[in-house]
């Protein structure tokens, strides 16, 4: 029997986090490798699965199906496609390098370690799962570590931020898993497995109802315009490991699930709301920008370009041509990294000037010139410069969009496209006033930075520019899995 | 006569009057003695109903029927008792007196759930509610100083008799219309069609019961009774006490009643909307763990409601299993809060500020249960809901699940506080002092609120087969 490299990759995290527990409370050092070294197999194995994998074949790879219970028709069904492992490996890394950045968190070790690795397992099940009941689970999964790590490190609103957070998002949950019910019990096939409900044949009324209570449950995880208020609290009062894998992951849940249960599974009614989403999605766009640019904070800025980000998904998910789809799939990644470096280095200036106001920043190119260096190639990927990985997912997003070759369409195109222009201004604006004009602050020099950060930024540096360059590396296999779920 | 189906009632009956006298009449307070013997009773009345008692047999001339709900909710009300003494001889201290008759009005509660598992005749149900309903009465005035136990124990005792006359009043209209008490016998004489009276009893019995069980709007003694009994009597209280109403609520209902569900389910559904939300509602603005608890458990209530608006086998054996979850995340919530406010003197929620730093494994039991009342995965009140929510749809109740998982929602907020103080605020630092066999009970409430959420397949099972 071939080794259950899912099953391996899902769990191990799941042990060190139990293992941390268990560690003396002292030794600080001790805890924190032990969370490194615990997240390092799931990335090992994730870049197996990727050499492993046919990136030619669409359907599911690496499946387990093990009955779990059967009174109900319950599995423990694990698979990864094209579309799932590009999330699979982006988690694993952005894991890694959260625990990596976290090195100098100095208070309640064991809580803070074995939250971030049981977050992990939380969401590479979400990417996993292919049973409904356990794709939930694992959703569900993600809020507690989360709450916890927003209201015991955060900042000063963290009780707020956290409950905020909590809620809002339950909220949005619960109503997916009463549509999940739903459609489990019209689909007529007696089951909760995704890859069968696929087949699932509903009546137009049944099948928009469950595509009105799943789309809640998405919108709110995206977050698309209006669902989108918890996201700037969360982010800006969580610390920087949970703001990298709240902007980096959790986001990517909601666009995930649109394209794993939302398209495949409900057509008709994805079909029939796709103007609706299309419209949002430009909304979220434009909104997310203007709202960015009259940020004072830099965190803020930072939280309300992933809103306006997240919209070319959601453009790419309604309009759900393959060009579209590979170039939403390709976002994810590409937002994935770039927002999740934009949180490490708002931290790292964070931790040097002690603000995150942009009207005290200034300057800091001339005091810390790798840190700025680095802010301004993330921005400009950020902002779609051809040849980083932001480039390519707006650019099939926009040219699949198009391609439908309806005055709706096109229309939103036009828009979205004015949402690239403001991209650029809030950002090129944020950089003149950052690490441009005169330095303000009173500290005489800033500390230069160190190996270990450097660390955390060279690899999301190297996949932004490897993504921008040659996209194939991820395309190929994102391509054979969208073909079989475009409509 | 044959009485071998009642052997471990008897021997409870037995074990209970000889740790009453051996209390009496032996030296000291018996602070030992008491629980030891009582524990021992309940084991062998296990060990009997297990090994000993033939099954699918009636007793008492068909007064009472052991069949394999009866089988199921005796060995889980024995069960519960075991983890109610351990938790009494940790709380239950030198300071109080009557160690013996606390103890064998504790049996006595058992005793009565157990009978009213079997019961199959209205009489045995009316006596078996008034034998845990008198023991409980007294139990929550059991710290005779203390005012709050005394007004406790008055409200519980006033409103829980008013609510015992309308159960019998609603008993004496179904022998009216039938002649007979026997809930066979009923479902076969009821005439047919709606009878304006067989109506008025329907209202009387559901009201009766809906007071044992705390639904709204009979939920008025709860909180109170709640806060003012000794918390270990609360324990009982929110879990015998309740299922032990709800056990009556089906035996009636499906048993006897069983062909006019489309009038009762009606009524039912009424009630599990209000306690739903007016339960998650009212627990919102509350500062003390008991009275949290308290509409916490009113709003479970609803919840399991939701199981008597539709006729499904499926909704039985949900039922059994959100029961099973109940039972679990209630007493472990219940056993941290009793040590919690016997080091801090104290059951407002700010008595739990900084737990989780001082005493971290009962912060994340506390987290556990706490998460798990609200119902996220991976706890078993998820599967409770889980299982609920998904037979409400089947059967068309849509509309009960929406309500359902909005106050879920809302829940959160109150459950939530909870665990805010434990982590997110700074305590006293002082640590409470966790006695040996609470903790006991907390790991085991701890290792099934896992296990239930981990392996639904084997507690899924065990719940087909008790309602089969």
């Amino acid at each position: 029997m071939q080794v259950d490299l899912l099953s391996l990759l899902l769990f191990l995290p799941l042990v060190g986090a139990i293992i941390i527990l268990f560690l003396p409370r002292k030794s600080a050092a001790g805890i924190k490798w032990v969370s490194l070294i615990f997240s390092l197999p799931s990335l090992f194995i994730s870049f197996v699965l990727y050499f492993l994998m046919d990136h030619s074949n669409g359907g599911m790879q690496f499946s387990i199906n093990l009955p779990w219970v059967r009174s109900i028709g319950l599995s423990y069904h694990l698979g990864v496609d094209g579309i799932s492992l590009p999330l699979i490996i982006l988690t694993a890394i952005l894991t890694t390098i959260s625990i990596i950045a976290s090195w100098n968190i100095n208070e309640k070790l064991k809580g803070y370690f074995s939250l971030i690795l049981l977050l992990e397992t939380g969401m590479l099940g979400v990417f996993v799962a292919l049973d409904f009941i356990l794709f939930y689970i694992f959703w569900e999964l993600v809020l507690l570590p989360m709450f916890f790590l927003i209201g015991v490190w955060g900042g000063p609103r963290k009780d707020y931020a956290s409950i905020k957070f909590f809620i809002y998002t339950l909220l949005g949950s619960v109503l997916m898993l009463v549509g999940i019910l739903v459609l489990y019990f019209n689909s007529g096939l007696g089951t909760f497995d995704m890859t069968e409900l696929v087949g699932a044949k509903l009546k137009p009324a049944i099948e928009n109802l469950v595509f009105i209570l799943t789309f809640l449950g998405f919108a709110v995880k995206v977050p698309i315009w209006p669902f989108h208020t918890w996201l700037p609290d969360a982010h800006v009062e969580a610390p920087t490991a949970g703001s990298v894998l709240l902007a980096g992951i959790l986001l990517k849940m909601g666009a995930y699930g649109f394209m794993r249960v939302s398209l495949p599974i409900l057509p008709e009614g994805s079909r029939f709301f796709a103007s609706m989403i299309a419209i949002l999605a430009v909304i979220s766009i434009i909104y997310g920008a203007l709202a960015a640019m009259a940020q004072k904070d830099l965190k803020k800025l930072v939280a309300y370009s992933s809103v306006s980000h997240m919209g070319y998904v959601m453009l790419g998910v309604a309009a759900n041509t393959p060009a579209a789809l590979n170039g939403a799939v390709i976002q994810m990644v590409s937002h994935g990294l770039i927002t999740g470096m934009l949180f490490l280095l708002v931290g790292l200036i964070y931790e040097r000037t002690h603000t995150r106001m942009i009207s005290d920043l200034g300057g800091l190119a001339t005091k810390i010139p790798i840190i700025s260096g680095i802010l301004a190639f993330t921005s400009f990927s950020s902002l779609g410069l051809p040849g980083l990985s932001g480039f390519w997912g707006e650019f099939f997003v926009l040219l699949g969009a198009f391609s439908k070759a309806t005055v709706f369409y096109k229309t939103m195109v036009y828009i979205a496209a004015i949402g690239v222009v403001i991209t650029a201004g809030y950002l090129l604006w944020m950089l003149q006033r950052v690490i441009l004009q005169t330095y303000k602050l009173k500290e005489e020099s800033l500390p230069r930075i160190n190996g270990r950060e450097l660390l955390t930024l060279v690899p999301i540096i190297i996949l932004i520019v490897l993504i921008g360059v040659y996209p194939a590396v991820i395309l190929k296999m994102i391509n054979s899995a969208i073909l079989l779920i475009s409509g | 006569m044959n009485l071998d189906a009642l052997l471990p009632e008897i021997s409870i009956f037995v074990f209970a009057v000889v740790a009453l006298f051996a209390v009496l009449l032996g030296k000291g307070k018996g602070r030992l003695t008491a629980p030891l013997i009582s524990v021992l009773g309940v084991i062998v009345s296990i060990a009997l109903l297990i090994f000993i008692v033939p099954f699918n047999r009636e007793a008492l001339y068909g007064w009472l029927s052991a069949d394999s709900f009866s089988y199921f909710f005796r060995i889980l009300f024995m069960n519960i008792g075991i983890m109610m003494i351990f938790l009494s001889a940790d709380f239950i201290n030198d300071d109080d007196r009557h160690h013996g008759e606390y103890y064998f009005l504790l049996l006595m509660v058992v005793l009565g759930a157990m009978l009213i598992s079997s019961a199959n005749d209205l009489i045995m149900i009316y006596i078996s509610i008034e034998l845990i309903s008198f023991p409980a009465y007294i139990l929550a005035g059991f710290r005779k100083r203390d005012v709050k136990s005394n007004e406790a124990s008055v409200k519980y005792f006033i409103l829980g008799t008013l609510a015992s006359a309308m159960l019998l009043y609603g008993m004496s209209l179904v022998y009216g219309l039938t002649g007979t008490t026997n809930l066979i016998e009923i479902s076969q004489a009821l005439p047919g069609g709606l009878d304006p009276i067989f109506l008025i009893s329907v209202v009387m019995i559901i009201a009766g019961v809906g007071f044992k069980i705390a639904a709204v709007p009979f939920h008025f003694w709860s909180p109170d009774t709640y806060e003012g009994a000794p918390i270990t009597v609360t324990t009982l209280l929110a879990t015998i006490s309740k299922l032990a109403g709800f056990v009556a609520l089906y035996r009636i209902l499906i048993f006897a009643f069983g062909d006019f569900a489309g009038i009762w389910s009606k009524v039912i559904a009424v009630l599990a909307v209000l306690s739903m939300v007016f339960g998650n509602l009212i627990a919102l603005p509350q500062n003390n763990i008991k009275r949290l608890l308290a509409y916490s458990g009113i709003a479970h209530v609803g919840y399991m409601l939701i199981c008597f608006t539709f006729p499904s086998a499926d909704a039985r054996w949900s039922l059994i299993v959100y029961f099973l979850a109940y039972i679990f995340m209630n007493i472990g919530a219940f056993s941290v809060a009793m040590i919690v406010e016997k080091t801090k003197k104290s059951s407002e929620l700010s008595s739990f500020a900084g737990i989780g730093y001082s005493n971290p494994y009962l912060g994340v039991a506390m987290t556990i249960f706490m998460m798990s009342l609200v119902g996220l995965p991976p706890f078993a009140g998820f599967i409770g809901k889980l299982y609920v929510f998904k037979s409400a749809v089947e059967n068309g109740q849509l509309y009960l699940v929406i309500i359902g998982v909005i106050t879920s929602v809302i829940s959160l907020y109150f459950y939530l506080k909870v665990v805010r103080q434990m982590y997110f605020e700074k305590g006293d630092g002082i640590k409470v002092e966790v006695p040996i066999l609470t903790l006991v009970v907390i790991t085991i409430c701890v290792i099934y609120t896992l296990l239930i959420a981990l392996y639904p397949e084997f507690f899924t099972r065990i719940a087909i087969s008790a309602t089969s």
